[in-house]
């Protein structure tokens, strides 16, 4: 990435022709297509798009070959968290000589953003303070001082840094939610002051009423060309947002956990998703199906499955594709039967076919509802898919991975 | 003692070829071009582990781009698992694995006896529970021969009688040795067997083909450490003529001295135009030197197994990456090291070092598929620290490293035995391997070496 001054990510908001002659187009479609892209010229990404939640910084099951040569995955969440040991004072990372990308050899086709801490956070004992963070380690808890993420980001430059958003881990009471907009906003002027490097600011947009967080959404607005972009921890609230701040790219770190909700964010307008279902369905031995917005064949009027769970003994012989029609690197190469065959040996290189199978289930899906959006069918097509493909993904039989660490609930 | 005589074996066709290309002038150390059902691979070679029909997270494609072509699948597993009758319906183990170099398989015999301790073994064969439902099973040396038939495997096994060498108990070694002859010729027997395959459009040849016309029966010599017992058997068994000869039983805890004399015993009697396979031998000093001993192939677990505890394999000795002195090392894991880990990130693939393999799968890829590159990761070794034994990724590149280690250090013992330097390859590689500290030296290499008139510590 280049790192000139004012330099960074630039969002260019393409909104489609709004479904321009139906009457009811308006409504709570709010979708958009946009593109993502480094002044430099080098990355882009088109949106609605997903990112893939990283673990240690490797997308889980994926070594960087198979991430650059065989998946289209576009952006990478990565958490300073998972960076920072429970014992050590010294953080390898920040001695790194260069950025967080070479520190984990990140592939250049595909951004880098970094947060404080993994999405869904795991829950921790400590509480946030207006000076530090709670985080979990790979062997505990500690604290992480804010201060400490904010020197981080100059010295890593990510492409994309979000400010630490202070989540409590209940329902906020009367006095909570005030507090965590203050600190998010005081948290979010100092990132914006120290940001020495200009790495790519998101605010985060808090999982409060509208109402709740006003002040902090005008603060925004004053700030508006400090900011690249929003994070936000409630989807709905794409909706509800100011119109000057219409212009940033929304990512969601509001789990959409089946492609149903993740169609639903999109009709609200977020452009960013933080897909936790892939791993969560590659884990569980589930080979992903679905495509936008799909047809209609089965004659019985039942709904097709979202995914085919590869443990099922049926596919033990099986030497078709992990889905027909894909044409990813593990469907052209490989077939179901060793897939089973390697889940039940509990080998590793079943998640790997897995990973690269439904990280390109999902990047299709992606690219078929930009078109769809482009093309001003999406409303359509968001119907179309409800009725052809069943709402939740197959229950999950089988073992996960010997060891993943820390694991997603 | 019951042996056949030769007036009733049945001679043995082969479905390889051994070209031998160099010889050592100084050492017993040999060059050759071995020509496979799958394409020809190059000796010395290590051939890494995949047990159950892959190795270690690692996809085919990988492990073609550190120039692996031939591979062990274990047979005691795949006929647990996925077990017999689904690999005759998918049609083998190369269908099964997408794999499309070749495979050598072991007996099983040796699982069976070091993996389950209720193991008993007569004359008709190994007798076991069932590790799945503790039911008494039998793994005779035709039901071995069987399944290895349906695995398919370019090279298989015959099923031997192996035991500890270090057991004292010579009256049960020789017993060993004498039925493991038994046994090979029960596995010749079953091996002729017309192959129902033959002549199908996939599998080629002509309807009426024994399995040996396109699967390859290695004996395996046996005798313990007891050299006596070890010419008796490699005169037997060379009888038998099968198409290439393996030396076992060893690599289990015996002196490496001892070791050596028996690679050595061994290679001086087995005739020159078949290849020799030492089973169980892969750790880097015992591989120079067994090369030099005149032995051309290799296997062993301990490469890609220590790679999961965070071990890399480098040119200057086992680094322990979960150490804290490696938390900041930002270098790669080897600078020397060619393989898409150690070399910087997206640098094009280097020409493989081996001339006459077949290319990679993924290399007649039709231009804009998102194939596969083999360019370069620029992994560091302080990546590794941060991801290894808390993500499997970390697993992953640390065992394509460390096969693509072993693959390399083969094949620069190939290049100096073909440009007849292999006793400088030897002297460069323990110096560097050891750090320049040559008190470090085993003495059980230096003196075997120095039997050839190579002496590692003069400079």
């Amino acid at each position: 990435m280049a790192a000139a001054a004012n330099s960074g990510m630039v969002f260019d908001l393409r909104t489609a022709r709004r479904t321009g002659g139906s009457a009811s187009g308006g409504g709570d479609d709010s979708a958009r297509v946009g593109r993502f892209a480094a002044t430099g010229g080098v990355v882009s990404f088109d949106t609605p798009n997903f990112i893939a939640h990283a673990s240690r910084g490797a997308v889980p099951h994926l070594s960087g070959d198979n991430l650059r040569d065989h998946t289209d995955v576009g952006a990478v969440y990565v958490a300073l968290e998972d960076f920072v040991e429970k014992w050590h004072p010294n953080v390898p990372v920040y001695n790194h000589p260069s950025t967080l990308r070479d520190f984990i050899s990140h592939p250049s086709n595909s951004l880098l953003i970094l947060a404080p801490r993994r999405s869904p956070p795991v829950t921790t004992a400590a509480s946030n303070t207006d000076a530090s963070i709670a985080i979990l380690t790979s062997v505990g808890f500690r604290v992480l001082k804010v201060d400490d993420y904010f020197n981080a980001v100059s010295s890593l430059k990510p492409d994309i840094a979000i400010s630490p958003p202070d989540l409590p881990h209940q329902t906020p009471g009367k006095n909570r939610g005030p507090k965590m907009v203050f600190r998010t906003e005081l948290w979010l002027g100092e990132l914006i002051k120290r940001n020495t490097s200009n790495v790519p600011i998101f605010a985060p947009i808090l999982p409060l009423d509208i109402e709740q967080q006003s002040y902090y959404l005008d603060h925004l607005k004053e700030h508006i060309s400090s900011l690249t972009g929003l994070a936000l921890y409630d989807a709905r609230l794409a909706v509800e947002l100011p119109e000057e701040l219409e212009g940033l790219p929304r990512l969601s770190l509001d789990d959409a956990l089946t492609p149903l909700k993740v169609l639903q964010q999109v009709s609200w307008g977020v452009d960013m998703f933080n897909l936790v279902f892939l791993t969560q369905m590659t884990d569980a031995g589930i080979s992903l199906e679905f495509q936008f917005p799909g047809e209609a064949t089965t004659k019985d009027g039942k709904k097709k499955a979202l995914g085919v769970d590869l443990w099922n003994k049926e596919y033990g012989t099986s030497l078709e594709p992990l889905a027909a029609g894909c044409k990813c690197y593990a469907c052209r190469k490989h077939h179901r039967a060793y897939v089973q065959h390697l889940l039940t040996a509990k080998e590793m290189t079943a998640w790997v076919l897995l990973q690269i199978h439904n990280s390109n289930i999902v990047s299709n899906f992606f690219i078929a509802i930009r078109e769809s959006i482009t093309q001003g069918t999406f409303e359509k097509d968001c119907k179309t898919f409800a009725e052809v493909y069943k709402e939740e993904f197959p229950e999950k039989t089988g073992h996960g991975p010997r060891y993943h660490f820390p694991s997603l609930p | 003692m019951l042996k056949t005589s030769m007036a009733t074996m049945k001679s043995m066709p082969s479905a390889l070829k051994y070209e031998l290309i160099a010889r050592c002038s100084t050492t017993k150390a040999r060059a050759s071009i071995l020509r496979l059902p799958h394409g020809p691979v190059e000796t010395p070679l290590f051939m890494p582990v995949a047990t159950q029909g892959t190795l270690k997270g690692l996809t085919p494609e990988q492990l073609e781009s550190v120039g692996c072509r031939l591979y062990l699948n274990n047979t005691y597993h795949l006929g647990l698992r996925p077990g017999q009758a689904v690999l005759d319906k998918i049609g083998g183990a190369h269908k099964l694995q997408s794999w499309s170099h070749n495979i050598l398989t072991d007996s099983g015999g040796f699982q069976m006896v070091s993996l389950l301790q209720l193991a008993t073994v007569t004359e008709k064969g190994v007798e076991f529970l069932s590790p799945h439902d503790g039911t008494p099973m039998l793994l005779t040396p035709e039901h071995s021969i069987s399944l290895q038939h349906s695995i398919g495997s370019d090279i298989i096994m015959q099923l031997d009688d192996v035991i500890a060498t270090t057991s004292p108990d010579k009256q049960r070694m020789k017993e060993a040795m004498d039925r493991s002859i038994r046994w090979l010729d029960r596995c010749v027997e079953e091996h002729l067997k017309v192959d129902p395959l033959a002549g199908t459009e996939e599998f080629g040849g002509v309807e009426g083909d024994s399995y040996a016309k396109r699967q390859n029966l290695f004996c395996i010599i046996q005798g313990g450490l007891d050299l006596e017992m070890r010419k008796e058997c490699c005169e037997e068994m060379a009888k038998r003529d099968t198409p290439g000869i393996a030396i076992g039983g060893l690599s289990g805890g015996e002196a490496k001295d001892d070791y050596c004399k028996v690679v050595d015993t061994c290679t001086s009697l087995l005739p020159d135009g078949k290849p020799r396979y030492v089973m169980g031998v892969g750790y880097p000093e015992d591989l120079v030197v067994s090369i030099a001993l005149g032995a051309d192939m290799f296997d062993c677990v301990w490469a890609t197994r220590t790679a999961r505890f965070g071990n890399a394999v480098t040119s200057s000795g086992v680094l322990n990456l979960r150490s804290a002195i490696y938390a900041e090392d930002f270098t790669a894991v080897d600078p020397e090291c060619q393989c898409p880990v150690c070399r910087p990130l997206d640098s094009p693939a280097p020409p493989l070092l081996n001339s006459t393999i077949s290319p990679p799968s993924y290399a007649s890829a039709p231009e804009g598929d998102d194939s596969y590159t083999g360019k370069g990761l620029g992994i560091t070794k302080a990546y590794i620290h941060h991801l290894v034994a808390k993500e499997t990724v970390g697993a992953h590149i640390l065992t394509m490293h460390n096969v693509a280690f072993l693959l390399s250090l083969m094949n620069k013992a190939r290049i100096a035995i073909v440009e007849d330097r292999y006793p400088a390859f030897l002297k460069d590689f323990f110096f560097k391997w050891h750090g320049g500290d040559k008190g470090k030296y085993p003495t059980w290499a230096v003196d075997t070496l120095r039997g050839f008139g190579v002496d590692l510590l003069e400079d």
